[in-house]
């Protein structure tokens, strides 16, 4: 088989097998639990014949898929890769089989839980194994959909959907933050894989370090680093298979994993690498080691112990930057991810099943070790895996955690002195910490046999229940398997730790070819030649293992300390939708036409000076060098004047006054005065148009008035400032219509329409009509009587010269030329236009209908539509807005809205 | 041939809509109840007769080359598709939206009893006829190429969406959003208009490649563009920002979209703004003939533009709780992604040596188009759903509360929502996250780095409200107090809407090619010479090493 599309149908196996699920009766529960376990059984076979074929080297494997959006199925199936791939299929059977017992025979339950199990799978082992950048993104984000399905299990549980929400915020914004820098990253450096960019190199320039940031801000959000933890423990709301599943050996492991795909790459090449990571990891490790031991509640505790443990692997990650004796640092490291998968799952799985059995609240489960039934293996599971966090003796996460203290000890020539020793305080505080709680585990649970007067407290470790009370209690092989799947989990901690040579031969030496590792191995893994030599490291631990048993036994660091983070995103959340949200905004979004309008026309001011703003100067020397009023009349220059002050003087008028009748009127004055303009200037067919359109939009106006309800006065507010932008609106159009009818373009041959020497549009239009002609040379009988050839004006034909200037109109006026053969098809279609106009008021008068209510639900538009004349008062907007001069920014007084912006609400 | 009747041959489309739409108003009003309820069937056919002819048309090249961001023909035909594409899902879940109105009910209940018919009750010949000439206008958008043309064809959009949203719903809501989206609609229709004009005084034609032609004669004679050309782009460019809904002309978006019905919401997501952007990338041709400084001006105006509708749009989308309302925010916050791309156009198309080519992320235009169609089914299905749930008062859902456990009550209307609201946030495998690798990575392409992370961070606060609204409808106890109605059209639309944003982001090559085939440049040569990064070893290095990061 083409080996790229056996490693698509191993990702694609799960989801398939969860689709296939749905399909099964509801009832059919054995049935869909095997088919939920053939998911993860067959990915590992298909993996399983890959590398039989292929090896764990195999490189890298790719079809074409969308080649112009980088998209291929592109996947590199390395050492790295393989180990997660099968790490997840691993566990993720192991959790199947833990949720049938988990959840009972509960039908419901299971039909939705297994697909969405098995979705988050698939894209579990895709981001595992996915080369290219996009194909990596889009498996990413389908963690983060399916884990948000997966802990917004409870859906009847606000609490529970909001801390789903919260987490998916915060991992969905890291992945969003890692779009950014991958595509970056793909576009600066022309890579768009991960082994593509590990040929190519990377320098360390600014734009790779940008990208970087941003593609480690989206691992360290999956993977809960300070001040992204908060997620991982409000995620404990989901049931515990999810938790065993998703925050122990998976999804929060992708973050790690990306660090980790990434630092063969980068870690040398970028400066920023030790100095950004080096110092997160070891706070989240210490942070989270430090709340987990103030914690109660199972999964509360384990939660920060694997903030804790991811902190330790991404710092671990970042020592990976030195070089110790011209060796990396570090090769994948898989053991410590390895390890923290083979206690930390067992962990979740055993706190669920106590849960499930008994309560998951520390206080309440005192000498649980004693009281009979599974109490005592469960007990004895949960104990083993906690000895494994506790990293002692004698278990894989021992031989881990020496490991990073001998990265630690390895990088001490590359950190400064008093750095190195913060940084080796903080490993030994961790692994104190970790120590710690597997004493007060072990002394709560077996040494503290006093009876509690302890009732099942069932219920209450559900956290709302998911509806499986009833039958939680079912016979049968069933029940053991809340505890199984751990033991068998956590029985490989010990054949590492114990059996160090098997380990190696049968799991390390595939997948982790260290030559450092296996120079060390004869010393490293035998517990007893370790402990004849012993150095830094091996000290690092017999402190760690000495000051946390005093901690664990001693009765003090309980409880005490809160996560403040646990408010942030409440509490950003608040801020946000409650307070900054509606006092920033609110004022913007009121519903108001009038407001709206203020808004347009602000920035429509601010446009224009801004725009102008970038050369001034330039404005300036566009002005001409003098206005002349090529008139030779007097009398029409005076009478011109008065018009036109006249319509600035209704322009003035219409804001102040507030009757809408009397609005009416002063614009019917308006209109009528630019009527007179038009006639002034000898365009009377245009003055006919305009006369009649303003009869016409008079009428109407009437019309609407009548129908409209009466409108109380209102008082007026922000009258000064209404005025100023009124002024200024006005001020903007004005300079724009002047300037734009004078300007003086530079001569551009390439322009027909501008050979001839005619510089302005108004210069334009009036050398092709007659009235600018020059009757000396065209008898004005000649033009008229139509002896001149039409032809020769056509425009754009190139041919005429300055003597044979002509008119391109045959017409008398500048106006009617413009009109009739500039624009013949414009006329027409007004004129039409204005026959329909005059057609619908027509019938409108016949017949003028009522606005009742019949098919309004009573709004604010009211319900006393008076007859004609009943009109008084006019919504200032609604009368008219032909380009927004200073009457209309000013209006007010529009009926309160019905759709106004509504107050927010959580 | 006669230009004339060139540009005519390439028109079929809108002038089989137009004619559809003419008889639809026609056979709205007929006696026959059979006739009257006609129309929907044939907007369809001449949706399908349009889709016939933009399928058919050859495209010829343009008369002017080297005028536009991207050759017209190309464009036109990819945008006439989506139209028609998307058109004819709209008009599956907007069929029922005449019948529901209580005035066609009583008339036509008039007229069974016996009564006259009263045409001026029935508003469905006027409904489909409005939808058909929003349509054409749209189309025309497209072909533009002078901007008189423009004027008209945005118009032509604009108008008939005023009648639709009032006729949509008989509430006094849908009148008064009506209302606003008239009046603000006007004032911007004449922001922009007199940015044509400026831009006419400026350069003394309407006429794309004669503006083109000046302000290439001006870039190359070394001259400043002259600021009222510069003035007149920007009044034209925040004009036409009204029909993407984006700041500053973004006011009347939520309340619109509230006041109408859903079917007729999805209308306006996405008719208007695909016309928009088109007029946008026509607009915005002709001047990027000359180089980026002499821009400087018109690509600031479109960044704040960009950011401050990414940023209002999802900051005030998380502040509502009205469903309708968050959907109306984020489609202004679209409209900022996408201008994010038509920032990346700009941005290529006047940097010289930049490739436009879209082999490596780097054609924002085919970005934009490409989100464009995502957006519009994306948004078409939630809306449609919306549509599906009225409330005991028989009114729309609204509310979060409203639309509670619909993924219990009517499970695929639940799915159909789930994945229109994902593939909104830009989620795999949904088409929008394609859409925003690729709208993102043209920015990146060009430098916009700071750009891009601003954007990102705002999708990453427009994941919180659609989260809710997956939460309402899946993680919310179904509410017993609305009503779930679905006709077979509405479903049929709204799943083929939901079944393309999954293929499409699955197995989007086709569309991924065809949007950037649309957005070739015009003159194929000019990529011919554009300098390619070579294909060998040493200069994998950074192909865009002289492009400095800007924000």
């Amino acid at each position: 088989m083409n080996p790229t599309w056996q490693l698509t149908l191993a990702i694609l196996a799960p989801v398939f097998c969860g689709a296939a699920g749905m399909l099964l009766p509801r009832k059919e529960v054995g049935l869909r639990v095997g088919m939920s376990v053939l998911g993860p059984v067959l990915a590992m076979w298909l993996l399983g014949l890959f590398v039989r074929d292929h090896g764990f080297e195999a490189g890298v494997f790719s079809i074409a898929w969308m080649e112009s959006l980088q998209l291929n199925l592109q996947f590199n199936a390395d050492q790295l890769g393989l180990f997660f791939a099968f790490l997840v299929s691993g566990i993720g059977l192991l959790i199947v089989l833990y949720a049938r017992a988990y959840f009972g025979p509960d039908e419901a339950s299971l039909f939705r839980f297994y697909p969405s199990l098995l979705l988050f799978m698939t894209a579990m082992l895709g981001v595992a194994l996915a080369d290219n950048f996009v194909l990596l993104l889009l498996f990413w984000e389908m963690t983060s959909i399916s884990s948000f399905l997966l802990i917004g299990w409870e859906r009847d549980d606000p609490s529970s959907v909001k801390k789903a929400m919260q987490a998916f915020i915060v991992t969905g914004a890291g992945g969003l933050a890692m779009m950014a820098g991958l595509v970056l990253m793909g576009s600066h450096t022309a890579c768009w894989s991960f082994s593509e960019l590990a040929a190519a190199g990377v320098t360390g320039d600014a734009l790779t370090t940008v990208a970087f940031l941003l593609i480690f801000a989206g691992a360290a959000a999956k993977s809960a680093q300070v001040p992204l933890h908060f997620w991982l423990p409000g995620a404990m709301a989901a049931p515990t298979p999810v938790s065993a599943y998703l925050h122990s050996a998976t999804m929060v492991k992708a973050g790690v994993y990306l660090t980790g795909r990434m630092w063969p790459i980068m870690a040398a090449a970028l400066p920023i690498w030790p100095r950004l990571i080096i110092p997160l990891g070891a706070l989240t490790m210490v942070y989270g080691a430090f709340i987990a031991l103030q914690k109660t509640d199972l999964k509360q505790i384990f939660a920060y112990t694997t903030v804790s443990q991811l902190g330790l692997l991404m710092c671990m990650y970042g020592l990976s930057a030195f070089e110790y004796h011209h060796q990396p640092n570090l090769v994948w490291d898989v053991t410590q991810i390895l390890n923290h998968a083979l206690y930390k799952a067992p962990l979740f799985i055993l706190a669920g099943a106590i849960g499930h059995v008994a309560s998951r609240e520390l206080p309440e489960l005192k000498g649980f070790f004693w009281r009979g039934g599974q109490a005592m293996i469960m007990s004895l599971v949960l104990l083993l895996a906690a000895y494994g966090l506790a990293a002692g003796p004698g278990t894989l996460s021992f031989t881990a955690k020496e490991f990073f203290f001998y990265q630690i000890y390895h990088a001490k020539e590359a950190i400064p002195s008093p750095w190195f020793w913060v940084l080796v305080s903080a490993g030994v505080a961790t692994g104190m910490f970790n120590v710690a709680i597997f004493v007060r585990l072990f002394r709560t649970l077996v040494l503290d046999r006093e009876p509690s007067g302890h009732k099942h407290g069932h219920d209450h470790a559900h956290g709302g229940g998911h509806g499986h009370g009833d039958h939680g209690h079912e016979t049968g092989i069933w029940p053991a398997f809340l505890w199984i799947p751990g033991l068998i989990i956590v029985s490989f901690q010990f054949v590492g730790g114990l059996a160090p040579g098997l380990f190696d031969h049968w799991v390390l030496h595939h997948i982790e070819p260290s030559r450092f590792y296996e120079a060390h191995l004869p010393s490293l893994l035998d517990v007893a030649a370790h402990l004849a030599h012993p150095e830094l490291p091996l000290i690092m631990s017999g402190v760690a293992i000495a000051l946390g048993v005093t901690l664990g036994l001693a009765p003090v660091l309980r409880g005490v300390f809160k996560d403040p983070f646990d408010h942030a995103y409440p509490g950003f959340y608040t801020l946000v939708t409650k307070i900054v949200g509606p006092q920033a905004f609110g004022f913007v979004q009121r519903g108001h036409l009038g407001s709206y309008i203020t808004f347009v026309a602000v920035s429509m001011v601010g446009l224009f000076f801004w725009s102008f703003g970038f050369d001034l100067t330039a404005f300036a020397r566009q002005w001409p060098e003098g206005i002349v009023f090529e008139t030779d009349q007097f009398s029409e220059l005076t009478l011109g004047v008065l018009l036109t002050v006249l319509v600035c003087l209704t322009a003035v008028l219409l804001p102040i006054v507030t009757d809408r009748a009397s609005r009416v009127l002063v614009l019917g004055t308006c209109g009528f005065a630019v009527t007179a303009v038009y006639y002034l200037y000898r365009a009377p067919d245009l003055a006919l148009t305009q006369i009649s359109i303003e009869i016409v939009s008079l009428i109407l106006f009437l019309l609407v008035l009548s129908l409209i309800p009466r409108e109380a006065p209102k008082a007026r507010m922000w009258v000064a400032p209404r005025v100023v932008l009124s002024i200024l609106v006005g001020g903007v159009m004005f300079w724009l219509t002047l300037t734009s009818s004078l300007v003086v373009r530079p001569p551009n041959p390439s322009m027909a329409v501008n050979n001839g020497t005619a510089s302005t549009l108004g210069q334009y239009f009036m050398r092709n009509s007659h009235h600018g002609i020059d009757t000396e040379h065209f008898p004005r009988e000649q033009l008229t009587s139509g002896l001149v050839d039409r032809s020769q004006f056509h425009e754009g034909d190139g041919h005429h010269d300055e003597a044979s200037l002509h008119p391109g109109g045959g017409g008398d006026n500048i106006v009617n030329v413009i009109l009739v053969d500039f624009r013949g098809f414009d006329t027409m279609g007004e004129i039409t236009v204005l026959a329909l106009a005059a057609m619908g008021v027509w019938t409108l008068l016949r017949k003028v209908p009522r606005l009742d209510d019949e098919y309004c639900s009573p709004g604010e538009y009211g319900n006393d539509a008076g007859g004609f004349g009943d009109y008084a008062g006019e919504p200032g907007g609604l009368l008219r807005v032909d380009i927004p001069d200073p009457s209309n920014s000013s209006g007010d007084g529009h009926a309160q809205p019905a759709v106004a912006n509504r107050s927010p609400q959580s | 041939m006669n230009p004339m009747l060139d540009k005519l041959s390439t028109l079929w489309p809108e002038m089989t809509l137009l004619a559809g739409a003419c008889v639809c108003m026609l056979a709205g009003l007929s006696g026959s109840a059979v006739v009257r309820r006609s129309p929907r069937w044939i907007a369809a056919v001449s949706l399908l007769l349009a889709g016939l002819c933009v399928a058919t048309s050859s495209v010829a090249e343009p008369r002017h080359t080297g005028a536009a961001l991207v050759g017209v023909a190309g464009l036109a035909v990819y945008v006439k598709m989506a139209i028609v594409a998307v058109g004819l899902l709209l008009l599956l879940i907007a069929s029922q939206v005449p019948d529901r109105l209580r005035q066609t009910q009583d008339a036509e209940a008039a007229t069974g009893r016996g009564g006259v018919f009263d045409p001026a009750g029935v508003m469905r010949g006027e409904f489909f006829a409005f939808f058909l000439l929003s349509l054409c206008g749209a189309m025309l958008c497209a072909g533009a190429e002078d901007l008189v043309w423009l004027f008209l064809a945005l118009e032509l959009t604009s108008l008939p969406t005023y009648v639709m949203v009032a006729t949509s719903r008989d509430r006094a809501g849908a009148q008064e959003s009506a209302v606003k989206y008239f009046f603000l609609g006007a004032m911007a229709a004449a922001v922009f208009l007199y940015g044509f004009a400026l831009i006419y005084g400026a350069t003394g034609s309407t006429q794309y490649d004669q503006i083109a032609a000046f302000v290439h004669a001006q870039s190359a004679s070394g001259q400043a563009l002259p600021p009222l050309f510069i003035v007149g782009l920007v009044l034209a460019v925040v004009g036409v920002s009204f029909k993407i809904a984006a700041v500053p002309m973004h006011f009347y978006a939520a309340d619109v979209y509230q006041g109408a019905a859903g079917p007729v919401t999805a209308f306006l997501a996405f008719v208007p703004k695909t016309a928009g952007f088109v007029s946008l990338i026509g607009l915005l041709g002709p001047a990027c003939q000359a180089n980026a400084e002499q821009l400087q001006p018109v690509i600031w105006l479109l960044w704040i533009m960009a950011v401050l509708s990414m940023t209002v749009g999802n900051t005030l989308g998380l502040l509502q709780h009205n469903v309708k309302r968050v959907l109306a925010y984020s489609s202004i916050a679209h409209s900022g992604y996408m201008l994010v791309g038509l920032i990346a156009a700009v941005a290529a198309a006047t940097t010289p040596g930049a490739v436009t080519a879209g082999e490596h992320l780097g054609n924002g235009v085919a970005a934009l188009l490409f989100y464009l169609v995502a957006y519009g089914l994306a948004t078409l299905g939630a809306f449609a759903v919306l549509g599906c749930v009225t409330t005991d008062q028989g009114d729309e859902a609204q509310t979060y509360d409203d639309i509670a456990g619909l993924g219990q009550r009517h499970p695929l209307l639940g799915v159909i929502m789930l994945i229109s609201v994902l593939s909104l946030v830009g989620l795999p495998p949904m088409v929008g996250f394609l859409g925003k690798i690729y709208l993102f990575g043209s920015a990146i392409q060009h430098g916009y780095i700071w750009l891009v992370i601003i954007a990102v961070l705002n999708s990453a606060i427009s994941a919180v409200y659609y989260l809710r609204i997956i939460g309402a409808c899946y993680f919310a106890k179904p509410n017993d107090q609305t009503q779930v109605a679905v006709s077979p059209a509405v479903q049929l639309g709204a799943l083929v809407a939901a079944v393309g944003a999954v293929m499409l982001g699955v197995a989007g090559g086709r569309l991924v090619d065809a949007a950037r085939d649309a957005a070739a440049p015009p003159d194929a040569a000019v990529v011919e010479t554009a300098p390619l990064p070579d294909g060998d070893a040493e200069s994998w290095s950074p192909q865009w090493a002289d492009t400095s990061v800007k924000w």
